[in-house]
């Protein structure tokens, strides 16, 4: 993501087939946006803000790519719907056998799902595109309020959105929360490791309408140091980093600090054997499809497996 | 695409339910049984729409879908009686419809005309791809839906 690749093509254009598979060949790309996505999942904070303690969630990974975000998502059980724009990301994701359902559309023109229909949703490394004109007819200013609104209107109450994204200035990210708050969305930014200008990362963490009884704000995560790096209380009304003494926006920012420790404490996913399992029927089912053999599925298919492969 | 996510899914500029016609493709998938998230999925589902799209793949489960959803009392029973050996028919048939089978080569029909291609599971609707067919463009003249085919032609299924 160094050069902005945002503005050199539209994203149908970039993402071609050869870009697709670079993709996922750069072990360094994929570890990334897989870190990414599970920071994004953590902020989702579906525990308590969709009450699926006891169930998978469905969730909305936009601009989902070759599932790579997505895959977090099915190891962590739930269940998810990515949506890309270009045909050569989602050519991979297919062949990489991704547990999602996927579709084609342009986030731009706004998400077509019924109201209410998904517990949370993702999105990593996209919003960027959509702030840039590809057609002459294009605003940018339009299409990402018809994102948001129809976000909006597609997530449960309460539920949230976390869209980690990389701006390109400072009033790039004042320009979307405009538009996110014009959609009836409240949240803030968190920012993590952000005196590192190479590891700094934005995360927009949106909630669609009234505070859940039980949701949480967003946590910092307190680096080993706490004394050395402020820390911004969440209830505090900010504007988007960079502005501490404006109050024109009341969008609550948290500054967060995450250390490698972020991951030390996270305990195995109370879901995971199950997600596990998940996988491999569906293997199995594919496999019985080709007509090959396979043994019959039993209560203990997939126990043995450790949490992560 | 599973039929959880087809029933979700609007056309994206009438925002009206996609049918699903000319499928040719499906597949079953298994996965673990989810009664969980079934009953959390049910208030969400256009429960006609879903009864129409059981039609469009074939699927047997059709006989076990009431004509309405089950209510909010049925659906604690249904919760109390998730013992994966004794699943509710009503269960079942759920799971086999909403999470395991996915359309693979079909279209989606907007009522307003336009269709939209399913490949290899991905419904493409950028609006540059929905095809109006010419004949259909005329019958719309008159701003009445065309809904002439309630049968549906389909050749040949795999997978189930
Ligand atoms: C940097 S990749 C990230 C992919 C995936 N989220 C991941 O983390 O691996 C950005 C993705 O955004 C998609 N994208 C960009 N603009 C889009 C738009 N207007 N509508 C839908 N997808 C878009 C691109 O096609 C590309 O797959
Ligand atoms: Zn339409």
């Amino acid at each position: 993501m160094a050069h902005r690749p945002e503005s050199k093509a539209p994203p149908e254009v970039f993402y071609d087939s050869k870009e697709a598979r670079k993709y996922i060949l750069h072990a360094h790309t994929v570890d990334v946006q897989t870190r990414l996505a599970e920071r994004a999942l953590e902020l989702l904070d579906l525990s308590s803000s969709a009450r699926t303690t006891t169930s998978p969630a469905l969730i909305l990974d936009l601009g989902c790519g070759t599932g790579l975000s997505g895959d977090v998502l099915s190891r962590a059980g739930h269940f998810w719907v990515g949506m890309d724009i270009s045909s050569a990301m989602l050519a991979v994701a297919v062949q990489r056998d991704v547990d999602g359902d996927l579709i084609r559309q342009d986030l731009g023109e706004g998400l077509p799902f019924r109201i209410g229909s998904f517990d949370g949703a993702v999105s990593i490394s996209v919003l960027q595109w959509l702030c840039q004109a590809e057609r002459s007819e294009q605003d940018p200013r339009t299409r990402l309020f018809m994102f948001f609104m129809t976000l909006y209107a597609c997530l449960r109450r309460g539920a949230r959105a976390v869209l980690q994204f990389y701006p390109s200035h400072e009033r790039q990210i004042e320009f979307i929360f405009t538009q996110a708050k014009r959609a009836g969305f409240d949240g803030g930014l968190v920012v993590d490791y952000p005196n590192s200008s190479r590891a700094k990362k934005f995360y927009l963490v949106l909630r669609a309408g009234p505070p859940d009884a039980t949701s949480r704000a967003p946590r910092a995560a307190l680096p080993p140091s706490s004394e050395t790096v402020p820390t911004i209380a969440p209830e505090r009304r900010l504007q988007p980093a960079g502005k501490p003494d404006s109050a024109s926006s009341s969008v609550a920012t948290a500054a967060v600090v995450s250390p490698a420790q972020r991951y030390a404490h996270r305990k195995t996913s109370p879901r995971s054997a199950l997600a596990v399992r998940r996988f491999i029927e569906k293997k199995r089912a594919r496999r019985l499809r080709q007509g090959k053999s396979v043994r019959p599925a039993s209560k203990y298919s997939g126990r043995r497996r450790s949490t992560r492969f | 695409m599973r039929l959880l996510t087809h029933n979700l899914l609007i056309c994206p500029v009438h925002k009206k339910p996609l049918a699903i016609r000319h499928v040719t493709s499906v597949d079953i998938i298994a996965v673990e049984y989810q009664p969980q998230f079934i009953l959390r999925m049910i208030p969400r589902l256009d429960w006609s729409l879903l009864r129409e799209a059981a039609l469009a793949v074939e699927s047997d489960c059709i006989d076990a879908l009431p004509e309405t959803p089950p209510r909010p009392q049925e659906l604690e029973f249904l919760e109390s009686t998730n013992d994966e050996v004794e699943r509710p028919p009503v269960m079942a048939a759920l799971q086999r419809l909403l999470l395991e089978t996915h359309v693979v080569v079909g279209q989606l029909h907007c009522e307003h005309g336009e269709y939209y291609q399913i490949d290899e599971g991905i419904p493409n609707l950028l609006a540059d791809a929905a095809v109006y067919p010419s004949e259909k463009v005329s019958a719309q003249a008159s701003g009445a839906p065309v809904d002439e085919e309630t049968a549906i032609p389909l050749d040949e299924q795999t997978g189930s």
